[in-house]
């Protein structure tokens, strides 16, 4: 089968042209009701007229016989009025009348009849033709009686009032054709530049958006989400592209260290090997802790597991986040404050908070000098959004500094003397990202040595509504049979 | 112990089969689903490491197969699928255990050794003792030499658990599980702290250290 041209193809052209169809019906429809009341009821008027005309030769015949309808008929065929009348014998031969003879087409009796015949006007020369509207009676004993009427001026009328019927109906179709062609041509001329976006898109470029017009409408909305969409895929892309690139920045110098150990000691003698396979194995490990978190945060941004949320309450947590830490915060010199309010709820995977956490108070252990303080709190702030702070007495970050610190990788020039893989910020953020939770930072107390002004993080969790904490089950933990 | 390792991938399974066999276990190995069905209906195995992965039947069918023929031996999973979704999905499956690749040797040896003391008949204990040290489980108290030590919650805890495994090697990770019932990974020494403050308690006062730490491994509880 031939494809019919593109606009023809297109959904609003076939919507417009089913559009137009129907609009056209009921305008036929409209213009025929117009049609009858008009031509109709002037055909209708002189039917009645006719009618009189005939009831009179009726009474006539019975009254007065044949003779009588006779001289009705020339009494009245030499008058103005607008009448014509045939009278014959049952052969059909003519009597009397203001016509030559029956038309041809009069054939049935008691039927109206429309005729024509030639008339000569006054003043003119040749004859000319006239439309007519007759009846023929047939009376007992056969003779024949056409009465009929001149409608030419009624037709006249009729013809006009039907031709304009006809150009407006043709007009409807025309107009109706014409504006289902702009339409599809407009829909179908943004439909193109969406198509285009999305042949560029899947030639690479995902940086290119579709056109938008902003006017609410459904290709605009479509439009909107396709951008929404791309934006998404984009960052996707570009995460999992830093990821590649972080891994590949944070193995290589340990593995390259770990080949040249390796090297080193091929040839070396037993113990030293040893030695040097044990200190391989720990690089491996940390290598492995590393490679671990970046795929969590590459997961976590990718966004999986979203599911895996349920309301819990971020009290007992908190609660054992500082248990478990206060001892390691007393070995380094520092006093753990743990602060928790009871009864708050958020939406949160337990296991992603304790990293979280953890990953904060590590932070905040390594960098306070001793004799300092961490406070590590849980509150409902005054906007009814639960907050998870850790607050320490450490040199603080700079304001300029504290968006960088968040990402992979990076570690401030002061604290490159301290271990750590400079992922355990991001992963919190990630983490943070994924419970829909804001990260912020800011200055915090003071520092202990008065050399900063200390560091404040803070998760702060978007509210959860009381219909979903109602229905929804605590997570089930894993079974645990040592305890 | 008797050990059937079911893992497609040949490399880590020999790898695994030797370190188990060094460490003076019998280990058997089956290489797919189906194979590793049959085999662990054949014979009587003390621990199942058992692969999610595999050719013909995956990890979880084999293990609900297995627990629908009311066969109860302890199941460890191995997995590339670390995150906490698969970890549960593999518990309720009927697994015992869940350890994600890669892992060390000794994180997986010390899981299988706990796994196979779970078979213990006399597992609804009320006292615990290794060497000189007693703890009644009822009582919730400990003496060391008839010397009363006082614990904290989580210390008591972390005692039983190590008491329980007595001369198994339990992990820093497997500490943190099921001591703390939390799934992360702490960049610190946490775990190295608290037990360094348990054998404060338990061994400094005395002779004879109870509490040893394994290198490259984690910490085991012996006389």
């Amino acid at each position: 089968m031939r494809r019919l041209p593109a606009l023809l193809r297109t959904t609003t052209f076939r919507i417009t042209m089913m559009a137009a169809g129907l609009f056209a019906l009921s305008a036929f429809a409209m213009l025929g009701f117009v049609y009858e009341t008009t031509a109709g009821a002037l055909t209708r008027q002189t039917d009645g007229l006719l009618n009189e005309q005939i009831n009179i030769a009726k009474l006539t015949f019975n009254a007065r016989g044949t003779n009588g309808v006779n001289r009705f008929v020339v009494q009245h065929s030499t008058g103005k009025d607008p009448y014509l009348y045939v009278f014959t014998y049952p052969n059909g031969r003519f009597i009397s009348g203001n016509l030559s003879g029956l038309p041809k087409s009069m054939l049935k009796p008691g039927k109206t009849h429309r005729f024509s015949y030639q008339i000569r006007p006054a003043g003119a020369k040749d004859p000319v033709s006239h439309r007519a509207q007759g009846r023929l009676i047939l009376f007992p004993g056969g003779y024949k009686l056409l009465v009929g009427r001149d409608v030419e001026e009624n037709a006249r009328i009729v013809d006009r009032i039907a031709r304009a019927l006809w150009i407006a109906a043709a007009s409807v179709i025309a107009l109706g054709l014409f504006s289902g062609v702009i339409l599809s041509r407009r829909f179908l001329a943004r439909l193109d530049a969406l198509n285009a976006v999305a042949i560029d898109v899947m030639s690479g470029e995902l940086h290119r958006r579709a056109p938008r017009n902003y006017s609410g409408d459904e290709l605009d909305e479509l439009a909107a989400n396709l951008n929404a969409m791309l934006a998404q895929i984009e960052k996707l892309m570009e995460a999992t592209r830093h990821t590649g690139d972080s891994i590949a920045h944070d193995l290589r110098a340990p593995l390259t260290r770990i080949r040249n150990r390796l090297e080193a000691n091929l040839q070396a003698p037993d113990g030293e090997a040893k030695e040097a396979l044990a200190q391989t194995l720990k690089d491996m490990d940390q290598i492995l802790t590393t490679f671990n978190a970046v795929l969590r945060i590459a997961r976590l941004e990718a966004g999986e597991q979203r599911q895996a949320l349920s309301p819990l309450d971020p009290a007992p947590l908190v609660h054992d986040m500082g248990d478990m830490f206060a001892p390691v915060c007393e070995d380094s010199g520092l006093e753990l404050l743990t602060e928790t309010q009871e009864g708050l709820t958020i939406r949160a995977d337990q296991g992603l908070l304790a990293q979280a956490i953890s990953n904060l108070l590590d932070n905040a252990i390594k960098y306070t000098p001793a004799g300092g303080a961490i406070a590590l709190r849980l509150r409902k702030r005054s906007d009814e959004r639960v907050e998870i702070s850790i607050t320490d007495t450490g040199p603080g970050v700079p304001a300029e500094q504290r968006e960088a610190i968040l990402g992979r990788f990076v570690r401030l020039e002061e604290s490159r003397s301290q271990p750590g893989s400079g992922l355990g910020l991001a992963l919190v953020k990630a983490v943070a990202d994924f419970h829909g939770a804001a990260l912020e930072l800011a200055e915090g107390a003071g520092s202990s040595d008065g050399k900063g002004e200390g560091l404040r993080v803070a998760l702060v969790f978007p509210r959860v509504r009381k219909t979903r904490q109602k229905h929804a089950e605590k997570r089930p933990k894993m079974t645990n049979s040592d305890r | 112990m008797r050990i059937l390792i079911i893992e497609d991938d040949l490399e880590a399974a020999s790898y695994i089969r030797k370190g188990l066999t060094q460490s003076g276990h019998v280990a058997d190995h089956a290489a797919d689903g189906e194979t590793g069905l049959q085999m662990a209906r054949t014979a009587e195995y003390d621990v199942l490491v058992v692969d999610r992965m595999l050719p013909h039947m995956d990890g979880l069918t084999l293990v609900k197969a297995l627990r629908d023929d009311g066969d109860n031996t302890p199941v460890l999973f191995l997995s590339a699928l670390g995150e906490v979704d698969h970890r549960i999905e593999g518990l309720r499956a009927g697994g015992d255990d869940y350890l994600a690749k890669p892992y060390a040797f000794a994180e997986l040896l010390a899981r299988v050794e706990a796994q196979a003391r779970r078979r213990d008949p006399n597992a609804v204990q009320t006292r615990l003792q290794v060497g000189d040290l007693e703890m009644d489980l009822l009582a919730r108290t400990v003496k060391r030499d008839g010397k009363n030590i006082l614990l904290q919650p989580r210390e008591f805890r972390l005692l039983e658990f190590l008491m329980k495994h007595a001369g198994q090697v339990v992990t820093r990770t497997m500490l943190l599980e099921k001591v703390w019932d939390y799934h992360f990974d702490p960049q610190t020494n946490v775990i190295d702290v608290h037990i360094s403050r348990l054998r404060g308690k338990i061994d400094k006062e005395f002779d004879t250290p109870l509490l040893h730490t394994v290198r490259g491994a984690g910490y085991r509880l012996q006389e």
